[in-house]
């Protein structure tokens, strides 16, 4: 007898794996509907392009389903997002003036951001996710990617050392730097300014 | 929990749905305005990130995803067809590789089978300055023509279209009269060798060709000898001479440019014995490998004999690989003996063996001496002039060297030496056999007269 959906939800990643690769459709289901609205958004921030993000979100379930035999343990999350993150790099390498994510950029002193208690009681969380996608299209490229793997995939700083191929302590100085951009974006939009040309260089 | 410790923390969106759970991290914030507005601000951020991944993708992406595993399954279990498929095609290109294979089995056969008749010929060719042996045989241009025309055996040799199409001016031609030379390098005793050999010797030569023999000075040629005999019988007339045979006007088509050729005085002809000596190279010694080489007795000759200014012989003796000896003028006087005499003498000669190889020098003295009383005793008197024009000819030579001629025999072969007569005259000279010329000085007027 087929699983519910409520019976999978309760499942982990890799227990949803293991049963789709059994044959459960249930299961690959599952396993869509967790991953799915993570990679599109993903793919739809860091391209712009929804049927672009559509084609890359089914080439990643692709390649997680003819290469089933090479994931033996460890976590689904990091496998996905690194395929995600492999093709994105591909698509960049493809296009005329890619950028190409440095390994070790350079570290960057930013002073914590401070957040105004009235800003933080009127924002609403409609609000908030308007704002994170205007200022998403305002970050790097590099950013983006870190900030969608992490936030946006959910994984952890070891998780997205692992999927960057970068060491934890880089990860670490990257995640914390695209997110102090992204929260100076975020905060000069709440204040109902448009961050300057300048403001995004120091960043 | 300081400050900075907290707000690390804070970073790692996994990490902040459990802050409530970690006391510390909650002291921290009751304790830390700042900390508390920040823990609070990421909240946002991470419920915004989560509200953003909460969105539904198109409908179509469901539909696409959710049959990968039924598609994808699909392509494996078509693998195997597909690759069944791509060499599928193959067949259709099998009568490309059977062409490809039927042309190797013919290549394979042309060189198996037709190969080694060229490689026959190759071999010779190639092998042709060590060559230990030479048959020369003398016949009429016609036979020549027809010899070195390619018959139906499967290989003839290159050196016989070579050299009778290519020149065919010095084999007939030029001296219709003249006997046409071909020769024969034997030195690889096969088959095919010894069937060219036999074929390239007219089995009817005409009465008037001139044969002036053939050399055989070593074993390979012997044994072809021997191999050929039951193909084709011997030339009526062939006769044996010594090693320093004549290069035919063959040769020229690979022989090295002719040296000076120089000639032993032809009255060593006569009185010395045949025994070769180290002027004269046994028979053993190859021709071929003497090709170029005049040997050091001959050079300290006292006229020498250019053969190659010899009348009308010059295209056919003037060659290369010559070296004097005493045969040279008798092939000379056999060369300015008529036709009909020739043919007259030659039945003498069918039979003649050729000369082994084998033999020692005394026996190659022996048997060539027996050939030179033929040889020699071959003049006829019935093509020379007649007696009294002789003598009015030898009168007129004495009378016109009166000062230096003694009385007693004549020997013409001084008088050639001297340069009173040519080689041809002193034949046309010659007294009949069994007698001499005689001058006698009486008066004060020469008389020529003929003794026993």
């Amino acid at each position: 007898m087929a699983m519910t959906h409520v019976e999978k939800s309760d499942m982990t990643p890799e227990e949803l794996w293991r049963e789709a690769l059994r044959g459960h459709q249930p299961s690959w289901e599952a396993l869509y509907r967790l991953l799915g609205g993570r990679l599109y958004q993903f793919f739809l921030k860091n391209t712009g392009k929804p049927e672009l993000a559509m084609d890359k979100t089914q080439e990643v379930f692709e390649r997680l389903w003819k290469h089933r035999e090479s994931f033996i343990d460890g976590s689904l999350n990091t496998w996905v997002f690194r395929i995600a993150r492999n093709l994105l790099i591909d698509l960049w390498r493809r296009k005329p003036r890619a950028e190409i994510l440095a390994e070790d950029p350079p570290e960057v002193v930013d002073p914590a951001i401070g957040v105004e208690e009235s800003v933080l009681t009127k924002l609403h969380r409609e609000d908030m996710l308007r704002h994170i996608d205007d200022s998403l299209n305002e970050l790097s490229e590099d950013d983006r990617l870190i900030l969608g793997v992490v936030y946006l995939g959910g994984l952890s700083l070891p998780e997205l050392a692992s999927v960057m191929e970068i060491p934890l302590g880089t990860a670490k100085t990257r995640c914390r730097q695209a997110r102090l951009r992204l929260d100076r974006l975020l905060q000069e939009r709440l204040k109902g300014q448009t961050p300057t040309l300048e403001a995004k260089e120091t960043a | 929990m300081n400050c900075q410790e907290f707000q690390e923390k804070l970073l790692e969106p996994t990490t902040l749905a459990a802050f409530d759970q970690n006391p510390e991290a909650s002291a921290h914030a009751a304790a830390c305005a700042e900390c508390r507005r920040l823990l609070e601000w990421n909240r946002k951020v991470a419920e915004g990130f989560s509200a953003m991944s909460l969105r539904e993708p198109p409908a179509i992406l469901r539909d696409r995803i959710l049959r990968i595993p039924e598609l994808v399954t699909r392509e494996d279990a078509s693998a195997k067809p597909v690759a069944e498929t791509e060499t599928a095609w193959f067949p259709g290109w099998r009568w490309l590789s059977g062409m490809g294979l039927s042309f190797a089995g013919a290549f394979l056969l042309y060189v198996l089978v037709v190969r080694p008749f060229d490689m026959g010929t190759a071999v010779r060719e190639d092998s042709r300055p060590t060559t230990k042996g030479m048959q020369v045989s003398a016949v009429p241009p016609a036979s020549v023509s027809e010899a070195v025309r390619p018959s139906p055996e499967p290989v003839i040799p290159a050196l016989q279209p070579t050299s009778a199409e290519a020149k065919p001016p010095d084999t007939g031609a030029a001296v219709p009269s003249s006997p046409a030379i071909a020769i024969e390098v034997a030195k690889v005793p096969t088959v095919s060798t010894a069937k060219t050999t036999a074929s390239s010797l007219p089995v009817s030569a005409p009465a008037s060709a001139v044969a002036i023999g053939r050399v055989a000075v070593d074993e390979a040629s012997t044994a072809m000898q021997v191999a050929a005999a039951p193909m084709a019988p011997e030339p009526k007339n062939r006769m044996a001479v010594t090693e320093n045979q004549e290069p035919p006007a063959t040769e020229m088509a690979f022989a090295p440019p002719p040296p000076k050729v120089v000639g032993t005085p032809l009255n060593t002809v006569v009185g010395e014995p045949l025994v070769p000596t180290a002027d004269a190279p046994s028979a053993s010694v190859s021709t071929a490998a003497g090709a170029g080489n005049t040997s050091p007795g001959a050079s300290k000759s006292e006229e020498p004999i250019v053969l190659a200014q010899t009348e009308n012989k010059g295209s056919q003796f003037g060659l290369a690989d010559k070296r004097p000896s005493f045969t040279e003028g008798e092939i000379l006087l056999r060369e300015a003996v008529p036709a009909d005499a020739e043919e007259a003498k030659a039945g003498s000669l069918d039979d003649q063996p050729l000369l082994d190889t084998s033999a020692t020098s005394d026996q190659f003295a022996r048997e060539f001496r027996a050939s030179k009383k033929e040889t020699t005793a071959m003049p006829t008197q019935q093509a020379l002039p007649d007696l009294e024009t002789r003598k009015e000819r030898l009168l007129a030579i004495v009378q016109k060297h009166s000062d230096k001629v003694i009385e007693g025999p004549i020997d013409l072969n001084q008088w050639i030496l001297a340069g009173w007569i040519t080689v041809k005259e002193r034949i046309s000279l010659a007294a009949p056999q069994g007698r001499t010329w005689v001058t006698q000085h009486e008066d004060g007027q020469w008389k020529i007269e003929l003794e026993p």
